[in-house]
């Protein structure tokens, strides 16, 4: 009885946070959607309304393309490193996680800089072939930025996986004629795949309501997080902006639960 | 026998860091021969079975050849190996059958043979009724089963155990020790397989080397090595032996305990040291005998007891003779031993 006593008392802690800064706002914020004419109706406006369905498509579609290139790029880099050392292996992954360090803004910066008009790219590309190349403000340039920040929590929750891979399993393999590719499919990927989820639920969900990029690339980029903001800032429109913001808290949590299950029956496999 | 011949020539294995974990060494094992890896952990038994394997490279002077060809710089997944690893590495991904059926499945054979040969295998390591249980839910016992079934499943040319039975508890690994001799020996391949345990060692291998600190000392069968071992070393490791320590004048050797008649010719004993086997001392009444000892315990074996015997040398000497012989404790013996019992070796 007295363990269970303290094992309750272990989770008030978590229970006051979440009620403080979870529940509570949560509340607000759906009171604060319905608090207009509409009602509940405003829900159905979103629904029906093809701009805010076509920035939330957009907004899905950009997070799941950054996540499986994010998840791939930093799969195939983190076995390496984990594999393989050389003179400034330490170095090379400081590199790599630096973009933890930045703020979102100054990763849309970063990709202005690259992919804007007075851009790296650009410039090479008018001195060279006379061509104009800009994708600094585009659905490209945000696409780079989310990935840009999205490697380096990937990469580093994939590394400390790979460290822990039993390497007589892949020895097993081997000794049973599987070439490396083989090796790969059968029994590296599946002991990564819990780690590839896990990194890859928070690549997707920090990519899902990442604005501070969005903000500074901005002109004709519609993510939901933007939509919010110009609803809120620019409408004045308090109600819609809240609304919208419940629907992007909603479907990223419903596509984390189904990935959470997916790990969910791999663990279930692996027993 | 059937099956493959397996030649090291002089294999030796430095690992980057420096250690020589083998001296150079050359060994054949013959087709269909099992052959165990005896010696103290550390000794360079995993890396030479490792080197069979071809998951390490032998030094630039070593090769290693199956029948005539020359496999030294060929990988593991081409050398047609079954591998038993000492922590069994089953797939948690798959299940028994699965695990089983992989090797096969990496040959492209027809899902109808795989399954018939996951049956077989199944059958003959005594598997049945598990195909669909998952890796976590097998005992150590079952799991050292599957991890030999896969194995032996895609009919390697060559099988290469690592302590296959070290993982499991001692009353468990007796029981598994025998039905792994009579499966192995059923199965017919060339066989490693590496040990700490003598015991197994002599129940399951045709011959045994004997290694220590990267050297093997001696390739013998089993009762070779017990009867006639090379040196101290192999004599100690392989059925405990008593060593006697006494000065060596004219053919008599001298102790604490009284004197003991060598023969002719055996002068050569280095740092004047005999060895003797447990069993080869008989007790008898200390007035018959030269040499004498005290009775420090005897414990009750069942089939045997053991004496422990002090004052004979500066070391104690264990005897093992009959269980019904009463000896009271601090009661003087004498020792008679046959002079082909005396085992005069190289020190290590
Ligand atoms: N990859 C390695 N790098 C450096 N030293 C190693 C490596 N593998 C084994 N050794 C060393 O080589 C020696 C022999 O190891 P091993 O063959 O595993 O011994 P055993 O199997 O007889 O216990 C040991 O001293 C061990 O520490
Ligand atoms: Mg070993």
């Amino acid at each position: 009885m007295n363990s269970r006593y303290f094992f309750i008392s272990c989770l008030l802690p978590l229970a006051a946070f979440s009620f403080a800064f979870l529940a509570l706002p949560l509340v607000r914020l759906l009171f604060a959607s319905i608090d207009s004419e509409l009602g509940f109706g405003i829900y159905l406006e979103i629904l029906t309304n093809a701009r805010y369905m076509n920035s939330l498509l957009y907004t899905v579609l950009l997070s799941i393309a950054v996540t499986i290139a994010a998840l791939f790029i930093s799969t195939t880099a983190g076995l390496f490193l984990v594999r393989n050392h050389f003179p400034g292996h330490r170095v090379l992954i400081a590199v790599l996680t630096f973009p933890l360090a930045f703020p979102g803004v100054v990763i849309g910066f970063l990709i202005i800089l690259l992919g804007g008009r007075q851009g790296l790219t650009n410039m090479l590309a008018q001195n060279l072939f006379d061509t104009r190349v800009i994708f600094a403000y585009s659905m490209t340039g945000l696409f780079l930025g989310y990935l840009y920040f999205s490697i380096p929590r990937v990469l580093l929750t994939v590394m400390a996986a790979a460290e822990k891979l039993d390497l007589s399993l892949e020895e097993a393999a081997r000794s049973l004629g599987a070439s490396p590719t083989k090796v790969l499919r059968d029994v590296i990927l599946p002991a990564l795949t819990p780690a590839l989820i896990a990194s890859g639920a928070i690549a997707f969900a920090t990519a899902m309501g990442a604005f501070g990029t969005a903000f500074t690339l901005a002109t004709n980029i519609d993510v939901l997080p933007m939509i919010i903001y110009t609803e809120f800032t620019l409408s004045a429109n308090i109600a819609m902006s809240c609304a919208l913001s419940v629907v992007l808290g909603l479907v990223t949590w419903i596509l984390l639960i189904f990935s959470r299950s997916l790990t969910g029956n791999n663990v279930a496999a692996a027993g | 026998m059937s099956g493959t011949q397996i030649q090291l020539k002089s294999c030796s294995k430095t690992f980057p860091d420096g250690t020589r974990a083998l001296s150079p060494t050359s060994i054949n094992v013959s087709p269909g021969e099992i052959l165990a890896l005896l010696g103290p952990s550390g000794c360079g038994k995993t890396t030479m079975l490792r080197i069979i394997a071809g998951l390490e490279s032998p030094d630039e002077t070593g090769k290693v050849f199956f029948d005539d060809s020359d496999v030294t710089s060929i990988p593991i997944e081409k050398r047609s190996v079954g591998m038993v690893f000492q922590s069994y590495a089953l797939f948690p991904n798959m299940s028994v059958r699965e695990n089983i059926g992989y090797g096969l499945k990496i040959k492209k054979i027809s899902t109808e043979k795989i399954r018939d040969r996951v049956d077989e295998v199944m059958a003959l390591c005594q598997l049945e009724g598990l195909g669909e249980r998952n890796i976590k839910a097998l005992s150590g016992g079952q799991r050292q089963r599957v991890a030999l079934a896969r194995a032996v499943a895609p009919q390697p040319k060559i099988l290469l155990l690592d302590e296959p039975l070290s993982a499991l508890d001692a009353g468990l690994r007796d029981q598994l020790r025998d039905e792994l001799a009579i499966l192995l020996r059923s199965l017919s391949i060339t066989t490693v397989f590496v040990t700490h345990d003598q015991a197994e060692a002599m129940a399951i291998a045709d011959r045994v080397a004997v290694m220590q600190k990267g050297h093997v000392l001696q390739i013998d069968d089993p009762r070779k090595l017990y009867t006639a071992p090379d040196n101290a070393f192999v004599a100690r490791f392989v059925g405990a032996a008593n060593e006697l320590s006494g000065r060596l004048n004219n053919n008599l050797f001298s102790l604490q305990g009284g004197s003991l008649q060598l023969p002719e010719g055996i002068s050569a004993v280095s740092d004047d040291k005999i060895y003797v086997r447990q069993e080869a001392i008989k007790l008898i009444p200390p007035s018959e005998s030269e040499l004498k000892g005290k009775v420090l315990s005897s414990t009750f074996l069942g089939n045997s007891q053991k004496i422990v015997l002090s004052d004979v040398c500066e070391r104690l000497v264990n005897v093992i003779t009959d269980p019904f012989s009463k000896y009271e404790i601090g009661q003087e013996v004498g020792l008679l031993i046959q002079v082909e019992d005396i085992l005069v070796l190289r020190d290590d």
